[in-house]
């Protein structure tokens, strides 16, 4: 086994939390449970580390092994990684596509070895997810195994999730991914988060939308806050009532999908009839602004915005267009809407 | 003392109070049954309403704000139907069991689909678990005039055996459109070449007849069915039946005739129902100015 | 002498104390007997009511449920029966509230509903399979100024942009039947999945399907042919989008003897006209009662 697959796997394994080895471990599936029995986890990691690694030479580990338990351990793990999301579109709408993974990953490495031979590519597949893995290398450096590219893909969607992706090899990637995805062309959308689920819950609609109906199965429960005097307090709960029935309306009462940042640039130009305004406008340069939110979880942050008595309900679509709109980057400038910077195609 | 003399009635408050909802609620079911089976209904109800001068005040503000329901649950309906194609007429729901994480329920409707009526007697269950509720159909009755339909009548006994309620009203309603469309379209061509088009049986059966006014012994029988497969997808066949006397196919030494079902059929691929038929009319009828100028 | 004034004193006074304390505790006591007693009365009372209540309900129930038998019987005879007694106008119209909002909440069954929202119509598409109820779907359509879809929960492998350009503006009932095509053929694929899930493991393995649209789905079985046992793959392929059923089942086996291949050709006829679970359930019926000719295991007449 190679010097540097052994460094590999020892550094993977210094990253896990002490208590998640195991289970981590056993997800790798590289190691029997027999094999694993002998082994004693202790501190410092070091000792677990280094048995495991020797446990791996003993069974002659491949760079293809090392980047399976790099696999499990950025799927246990995907929070620590920023995901941004990617959009593809065609032209024509093809017939029914009976998509095939082996294919697809045929295709993706053909792709990419036709322009860089130095570039390790590993698939692996949890549940309905793709998950391909990257190390890229130039014509006279080996691949860098320690900043490899996690893409993420679900099949016959238009979305690729990404992670640690360089720009010199951005294009490379993006057309790997059209050509193995049969689709024409790819563009990055303005929507990053850590939680790479709740990216997906918003680009394949599935978080909780509250949508209304006859068939009202969840029951709108009723303030249980009770009257003490109802002279009193009526007015009041009547208010109250509406802020909860309008975010209700607007952001449903099941969990929302966690985001961490939301940033809206604004660009104005100055109108003024003061000789200091047009002392302001000079060059005619517009103003830019950034306003950024970020929270561990935005978006329920925002719901509880108006219920706390903070902001007044119903809350700016700006701020609750996010999940529908699935973006979190917005560019405001004058008269044009809310983005018109963004040259994505509309998606509904 | 006196405090512990309080709790037995007020556990039996509690308990009766829970028993009266029970029972509130049964007595709706009763009365809402007692009023699907008798003859007085709500139709009735309506217009007497408006006949009969009810001096209460504030009952007549009570009734006002149920007839503004009534409306707005009838415009509601109306929406629907146009939407789904279905149109409910009468309904019974009914509690046949309940338990904290169960319910059956029973339900009587009768309901229809352009020009064919349903009646359904079905069960649902509803089950809770922790995190998700389910629903099914335990029990399908499906009672329908479908004799002159062969294939009708036979999807609805396969729905009923497999208890595919959504299936049925899918199928029902995309079946009575092709119906529909099958019927406007013989009317159509009947009113647009009133000799050539013959309709024997009506414009909602199954054929016409196309004849050449000037040649009436020989006939094609333009054959329409609706077919629905065994997944309910509902599918037009059309066929083209010659009906020529024996000496006219002695004369077909090409064979014409023959080959006119698999002719139609090209035709019906390039042109569509519509099209093929008034192609076919206007090659086979020959016609003359009186009827073309329709 | 002054000792036993002040002695006097203190022993009035404090007796009077003593007194007026006994006094005040005396009446606190009996106004909350009072009120206890007056709580009880209530309650005495409240429970009364309450059974009087509760047995009114209850005999309304019985004369209720008489008359339905009797409408019953009438309706059995062929008879033309007449009005409901005793239900007002009033109850009446509340009755044809009840009706009317039961028959919009059962639209849900039929596949297609919605409600009116303020801009346009909140379409739910339910799915089933069978008897069994799936997920639903909605969209909201803005019907003004334009028609568009504004919101909705359709997953992205299934082609709404394509359908919504198609029929959309021209026909939403069509748009609609067509997306619901789609979404309930997609349902019924993925509930055979889950339902394959749930065989045991000595019997089948390996259940993988193939992409997000349940299209393509592959399995191993085992079976006994001639008492040995055989391992089948399958592979199901679904040509048809807005079908549950496939269109083509692939059965293969290492071993080439004509009787495994005989048993081959009739699974994979089965799998191809039956739902994914009936048809293993048959297969493994089929193999506890082993004196079974293949051929009538085929078509419909089973289910």
């Amino acid at each position: 086994m190679d010097e540097w697959i052994a460094e590999f796997i020892k550094r993977i394994i210094l990253k896990l939390p002490f208590s998640q080895t195991m289970t981590i471990l056993k997800a790798w599936g590289f190691l029997t449970d027999s094999e694993l029995q002998t082994l004693t986890l202790r501190y410092p990691k070091d000792i677990t580390a280094t048995e495991v690694v020797r446990l791996c030479e003993a069974k002659n580990a491949t760079i293809d092994h090392a980047a399976a338990l790099d696999f499990v351990f950025n799927h246990a793990f995907s929070n620590k990684k920023l995901w941004t999301v990617y959009q593809m579109s065609k032209t024509s709408e093809s017939e029914n596509d009976l998509f095939d993974a082996s294919e697809f990953k045929l295709q993706f490495k053909k792709s990419i070895h036709a322009v860089s031979k130095n570039v390790t590519i590993n698939f692996k597949e949890f549940g309905e997810a793709l998950w391909i893995r990257i190390a890229w290398g130039t014509h006279n450096t080996r691949p860098n195994q320690y900043k490899a590219t996690f893409a993420v893909y679900h099949s016959q969607t238009p979305h690729v999730f990404i992670t640690g992706l360089g720009k010199a090899c951005r294009p490379l990637l993006c057309q790997a991914l059209v050509i193995a995805s049969k689709y024409s062309q790819i563009q990055e959308m303005e929507l990053k988060s850590r939680c790479l689920e709740s990216l997906k819950d918003i680009v394949f609609k599935r978080f909780n939308q509250p949508f209304s109906s006859h068939h009202s199965r969840p029951h709108e429960k009723a303030l249980t806050q009770k009257i003490v005097d109802p002279r009193v307090t009526y007015e009041n709960m009547r208010e109250k009532e509406r802020v909860h029935h309008l975010t209700r309306e607007t952001f449903g009462e099941g969990p929302l999908p966690k985001l961490e940042l939301a940033s809206y640039k604004l660009e104005t130009m100055f109108r003024a009839e003061s000789i200091m305004g047009g002392n302001l406008t000079a060059g005619n340069e517009p103003f830019r602004c950034v306003v950024k939110f970020s929270s561990p979880h935005l978006l329920e942050a925002i719901r509880s915005l108006a219920p706390a008595g903070i902001a007044e309900a119903p809350i700016s679509t700006l701020l609750s267009c996010i999940p529908h709109k699935a973006r979190n980057s917005f560019k405001i400038t004058e008269k044009r809407g809310l983005h018109p910077a963004s040259s994505q195609p509309t998606n509904f | 003392m006196q405090n512990e003399l309080n709790h037995p009635y007020e556990d039996e408050i509690a308990l009766l109070q829970e028993e009266i909802q029970e029972l509130t609620r049964q007595y709706k079911e009763v009365q809402t049954e007692a009023a699907f089976l008798s003859s007085a209904n709500f139709k009735q109800a309506l217009q007497s309403y408006h006949g009969i001068h009810i001096p209460d005040q504030e009952r007549m503000k009570d009734t006002a704000c149920l007839m503004a329901q009534i409306e707005d649950c009838k415009n509601e309906l109306q929406f629907l139907n146009n939407l789904s194609g279905l149109e409910f007429t009468k309904y019974l729901k009914k509690t046949e069991h309940k338990s904290d994480n169960q319910a059956i329920y029973k339900h009587r409707l009768v309901g229809q689909c352009q020009s064919l009526l349903f009646q359904l007697e079905f069960q649902t269950l509803e089950s809770k678990s922790r995190d998700n509720a389910s629903q099914s159909v335990i029990d399908l009755n499906i009672i329908m005039e479908c004799r002159e339909q062969s294939d009708l009548s036979k999807f609805v006994s396969r729905v009923e055996e497999r208890r595919n309620l959504l299936l049925f009203f899918r199928s029902l309603s995309s079946f009575a459109e092709w119906c529909e469309c099958r019927k406007n379209t013989f009317a159509k061509f009947k009113e647009k070449y009133p000799l050539a088009v013959g309709l024997p049986a009506g414009a909602s059966a199954e054929y016409m007849t196309l004849r050449n006014p000037q040649n009436p012994g020989c006939e094609l029988l333009i054959l329409w069915r609706i077919h629905i497969d065994d997944e309910g997808s509902v599918i037009p066949i059309l066929d083209l039946l010659p009906k020529i006397p024996e000496q006219a196919v002695a004369l077909d030494k090409s064979g014409v005739v023959e080959g006119a079902a698999s002719g139609f059929r090209n035709l019906l691929r390039v042109f569509g129902i519509h099209g093929s038929i008034e192609r076919l009319i206007q090659s086979f009828c020959c016609l003359s100015d009186t009827d073309a100028s329709v | 002498m002054e000792q036993a004034q002040s002695l006097f004193r203190e022993g009035v006074l404090s007796h009077l104390e003593q007194l007026e304390a006994l006094s005040y505790n005396l009446a606190v006591k009996q106004e909350k007997q009072r009120q206890e007693w007056a709580a009880l009365r209530k309650n005495q009372e409240l429970v009364l009511e309450l059974r009087k209540k509760r047995d009114e309900l209850k005999a309304k129930i019985e004369r209720h449920k008489a008359e339905i038998q009797a409408f019953r019987g009438r309706e059995e005879a062929g008879e033309d029966h007449g009005s409901a007694a005793g239900t007002s106008q009033q109850a009446m119209l509340e009755l044809c509230v009840e009706e009317l909002k039961g028959m919009l909440e059962m639209h849900w069954l039929t596949g297609i509903s919605g409600k009116r929202t303020k801009k346009g119509v909140c379409v739910c598409i339910s799915t089933a399979f069978e008897g069994a109820y799936l997920d639903s779907f909605h969209l909201d359509i803005a019907l003004k100024p334009s028609v568009g879809i504004s919101r909705h929960s359709v997953p992205p492998f299934i082609p709404l942009e394509q359908i919504a350009k198609e029929h959309l503006q021209t026909d939403l009932k069509k748009f609609l039947s067509v997306l619901f095509e789609h979404l309930n053929a997609y349902a019924g694929r993925k509930y055979q999945f889950q339902q394959l899930q749930s065989f045991p493991g000595g019997f089948v393995r390996d259940a993988q399907q193939g992409n997000s649209l349940h299209t393509v789905l592959t399995f191993g079985y085992n079976v006994r042919v001639e008492k040995q046992p055989f391992c089948l793959r399958a592979k199901l392929l679904y040509g048809g989008v807005t079908r549950s059923l496939p269109t083509e089942a692939v059965i293969t086996c290492e071993d080439n003897r004509p009787s495994v291949q005989e048993k081959i050709s009739s699974h994979s006829s089965l799998f191809c006209q039956n739902p994914l679970h009936r048809a293993l359930e048959c297969i493994s019926s089929e193999d506890e009662t082993l004196n079974h000719s293949s051929a009538s295991l085929l078509g419909t007449h089973m289910f």
